[in-house]
């Protein structure tokens, strides 16, 4: 658990500190996911340390991103090199600063930009609940950045055979749990 | 030839904004020294000179705001910041606060100075003691104002002016709003925010979202309606058994439609709002106004690239504001 | 120790005029301020209406020995405006206050001049460019803490500084008038319907909590400041006199009370229980002084 030195309000469904409570049959496949999400962003504060200078205070900010299809959450947390991305059950993700949700499709819009973040979230396609300064933060951030999908994923080709691997079967899995839940 | 002034809230953004056409942008130091100090907005000192630098080589003018009231015993914030802005070459330092104005005067008296639409100088008597005792060379006019007191104003003012056409409006005059430090303890005045964001929850049940600043609730919006940032002048209240958009209903600006008044008014700059709205949306307005003022010179019809614009207002409708008198 | 001067502020309400009219002649036996502030702080629509009435108490007040000081528009908005400001101003034999920029091109050093409360004066330095063009008093913005004036005050040591301490806090000016539009009336035709609150005209959330009050152009809040820290607070921060802006309530008795406060014969638990009994149209509330939100009140638990 990254520290929390400003004491960054956290709210959510439980309380406590977020553990990896994956069935265990979920689990072994959601890690190489996590680690590949988690590096990435390690290797964005590496190459961009603007943007995360950017962040001020919300560095330190718990985000947990649930895209409406998904059993799955995305938890954020963008703390400069000890950066970290956990996917949890969506029941279960613990304390965070801010929620947002939306269909995943959505989501992935937002961060590149081609949707625009105050469009959708006025015309509610996208739900935000908790810390609004640490959410304007991680937006006015990623906006000034100028980054794309392939900015969190600029893979060595030797881990993107294993990634896209990994995304695959959680997508298969996701469709096993849930298969009205319709394309991701 | 009317100068088309657009919004820079980070490099990317400013980068946009030239390369869609605006004259100048202006921006703001990533700390309380401006009026628009969110998380994450803004530029540090190393960005602002490269984006001088790169702004100037293509033409470009660059403004910075240094445009809130500095807080007492802090004064240094506000003298460090009108340093780097006199050292990074911009063409001129936007601000409001005679502590501001006069370190300025004493310290850089080279540093052109504009007058933040923050001042609320709305008379020609304020026209004239800013220019008179600082040498302020231009005056952001208050959006309270109409066509015809804007033209009243630039008709032999010792300044040049410039007025809005786009974006966020004000309701109340600019720099003298305390509703939102009433609500949540900090204001455009002082902290450079209104309507806080941490001050700012949004809570939703049975499919309808609240939202609330410091914990007043300002609007509701049913299942799906579209919704508004919560904005205190912005929001439904109740008085006298009726609950309403007291103060103003969630529109924005657009006086596109009024630019050949203005520029017949004798402005000599207008002014887009929105730094916190991002590259796209400056990229998009910046490009409508380009087209339009250029339309104007060839003595054409503004009109067409009206519409061009209507989908980015929030709440989905627009407004010309206090432009034409009926809005009183 | 110096004692602590109290100031009736501007009346911000339009009242008829016979109401005004015997209000000032209250204040004049009864109320023990030694200052008085007099004339049109928010509409000049209302200006020709009330002239006579406060140049008849004007009379009254200084004929009681207190001391009349005429205030400003703060945001005069037509030739017709600026014209009579400019008259207000021109006053030779008594103390004006200015409320807005404009004024400052009429003020000369040798003409003392108080800037009130809803100039943009927010730090020492701000208040020392004012005082080099003869300003004698400075009655802090409301959002300035007492902390704020401290600071202000030791920066800029000769300036009186004065400290809203009872009333409704003005909080926003507009130049639409919101109270006429609640009745469907254009601000240029408004049949003075702001006349009929004689508080202001209460505005709840739509959850109905108490939050602002309409009063004409301005937004005030609905809280009503009680500004009753230690007294010795008030002198640290530089304070001399405190301003009470008039509600519609024993005015008199608000001054006695908080003359009794000030001389250290009545506490402040007891000052807000005599003033309670007043029946205040809002609840007491003194985050501003406190350097918290305008609507937070020490009396909180």
């Amino acid at each position: 658990m990254p520290s929390n030195p400003r004491g960054w309000r956290r709210s959510g469904p439980s309380a406590g500190p977020a553990p990896n409570p994956l069935p265990r049959l979920l689990a072994p496949l959601a890690a190489p996911a996590e680690i590949v999400l988690s590096h990435a962003a390690r290797r964005l504060a590496r190459r961009r340390p603007d943007v995360f200078e950017r962040l001020g205070e919300a560095r330190t900010a718990v985000f947990l991103i649930v895209p409406d299809e998904s059993p799955f959450a995305f938890r954020l947390e963008p703390d400069g090199p000890r950066a970290r991305v956990l996917i949890l059950p969506r029941e279960r993700t613990g304390l965070c600063t801010t929620r947002i949700a939306g269909r995943l499709a959505d989501l992935l819009a937002l961060f590149d930009g081609s949707l625009d973040a105050d469009a959708a979230f006025f015309a509610r396609r996208v739900r935000v609940e908790g810390d609004t300064a640490a959410l304007t933060a991680l937006h006015n951030a990623l906006e000034a950045a100028e980054l794309e999908l392939v900015d969190l994923a600029p893979l060595p080709e030797a881990l993107r055979r294993p990634a896209l691997a990994a995304w695959r079967t959680l997508k298969r899995v996701h469709a096993a749990v849930r298969p009205a839940a319709g394309a991701v | 030839m009317v100068e088309l002034v657009c919004p820079a809230g980070s490099p990317a953004m400013l980068r946009a904004a030239v390369e869609a056409g605006a004259d100048s942008v202006y921006c703001g130091l990533r700390d309380a020294t401006n009026a628009r100090n969110f998380p994450g907005l803004n530029f540090s000192p190393k960005e602002l000179a490269e984006s001088v630098e790169w702004a100037h080589a293509r033409g470009a003018k660059v403004l910075v705001a240094v445009n809130t009231f500095a807080r007492p015993g802090e004064i240094q914030l506000w003298r460090d910041a009108v340093d780097v802005v006199a050292d990074c070459g911009a063409y001129a330092m936007i601000c409001a606060d005679l502590a501001v104005l006069a370190y300025a005067r004493e310290r850089h008296p080279g540093l052109r100075l504009h007058l933040s639409v923050q001042a609320a100088a709305g008379t020609p008597e304020a026209l004239a003691f800013y220019a008179r005792e600082y040498g302020v060379k231009r005056v952001v006019l208050p959006r309270v104002l109409t066509v015809e007191e804007i033209r009243g104003l630039a008709d032999g003012a010792p300044v040049e002016t410039e007025a809005f056409v786009y974006g966020g409006l004000c309701v109340m005059a600019e720099g003298r709003c305390a509703l939102s430090s009433y609500a949540a303890g900090r204001s455009p005045n002082v902290a450079g925010v209104c309507s806080p964001p941490e001050a700012v929850t949004f809570s939703e049940e049975g499919g309808v979202l609240t939202t609330r600043l410091g914990g007043f609730a300002l609007d509701r919006f049913e299942d799906g309606a579209r919704a508004g940032y919560p904005t205190l002048c912005k929001g439904r209240f109740r008085a006298a058994d009726e609950l309403a958009y007291l103060f103003e209903d969630p529109v924005s600006l657009n006086a596109m439609g009024l630019l050949a008044g203005l520029r017949e008014a004798g402005v000599t700059a207008v002014k887009v709002e929105g730094r916190q709205r991002g590259k796209a949306y400056v990229a998009r307005v910046a490009g409508a106004f380009r087209k339009a003022l250029d339309a104007l010179e060839r003595g054409e019809d503004a009109a067409p690239y009206e519409r061009l614009l209507t989908d980015l207002a929030e709440g989905g409708r627009e407004t010309t504001g206090a432009y034409k008198r009926g809005w009183r | 120790m110096s004692r602590i001067s109290l100031a009736l502020g501007p009346l911000l309400f339009h009242w008829p005029a016979d109401k005004a009219a015997d209000f000032y002649a209250a204040v004049a036996d009864e109320a023990p301020v030694e200052r008085v502030y007099l004339g049109e702080a928010v509409c000049g629509r209302r200006l020709p209406r009330m002239r006579k009435t406060f140049e008849a108490a004007a009379e009254r007040l200084a004929r009681a020995g207190k001391e009349v000081v005429w205030t400003s528009l703060p945001m005069p908005a037509t030739p017709g405006e600026r014209r009579v400001q400019e008259g207000v101003l021109r006053n030779g034999d008594s103390l004006v206050e200015i409320n807005d920029v404009s004024a400052l091109m009429q003020m000369t050093p040798d003409r003392p001049f108080v800037a009130g409360p809803l100039l943009n004066i927010y730090n020492e330095a701000a208040a020392a460019e004012l005082k080099a063009r003869g300003c004698v008093r400075l009655c802090g913005n409301v959002e300035l803490s007492l902390e704020a004036l401290g600071a202000i005050h030791r920066g800029c040591p000769d300036l009186e500084i004065e400290l809203f301490a009872f009333g409704r806090l003005p909080l926003a000016l507009a130049g639409r008038c919101h109270h006429a539009r609640l009745h469907n009336l254009h601000k240029d035709s408004c049949q003075f319907v702001c006349e009929r609150d004689t508080d202001g005209l209460a505005v709840d959330t739509l959850e109905g909590r108490p939050f602002l009050a309409l009063n004409g152009v301005q937004v005030m809040s609905h809280g009503v400041q009680l500004a009753a820290p230690p007294v010795e607070d008030f002198r640290k921060a530089g304070i001399v006199a405190l301003r009470l802006s008039p509600q519609d309530l024993d005015m008199a008795e608000v001054a006695r009370g908080f003359r009794d406060y000030c001389d250290g014969r009545l506490e402040g638990a007891a000052l807000r229980a005599r003033l309670e009994a007043l029946n205040p149209p809002g609840e007491f509330v003194d985050g501003y002084p406190r350097g918290l939100a305008g609507w937070r009140s020490g009396a909180e638990t």
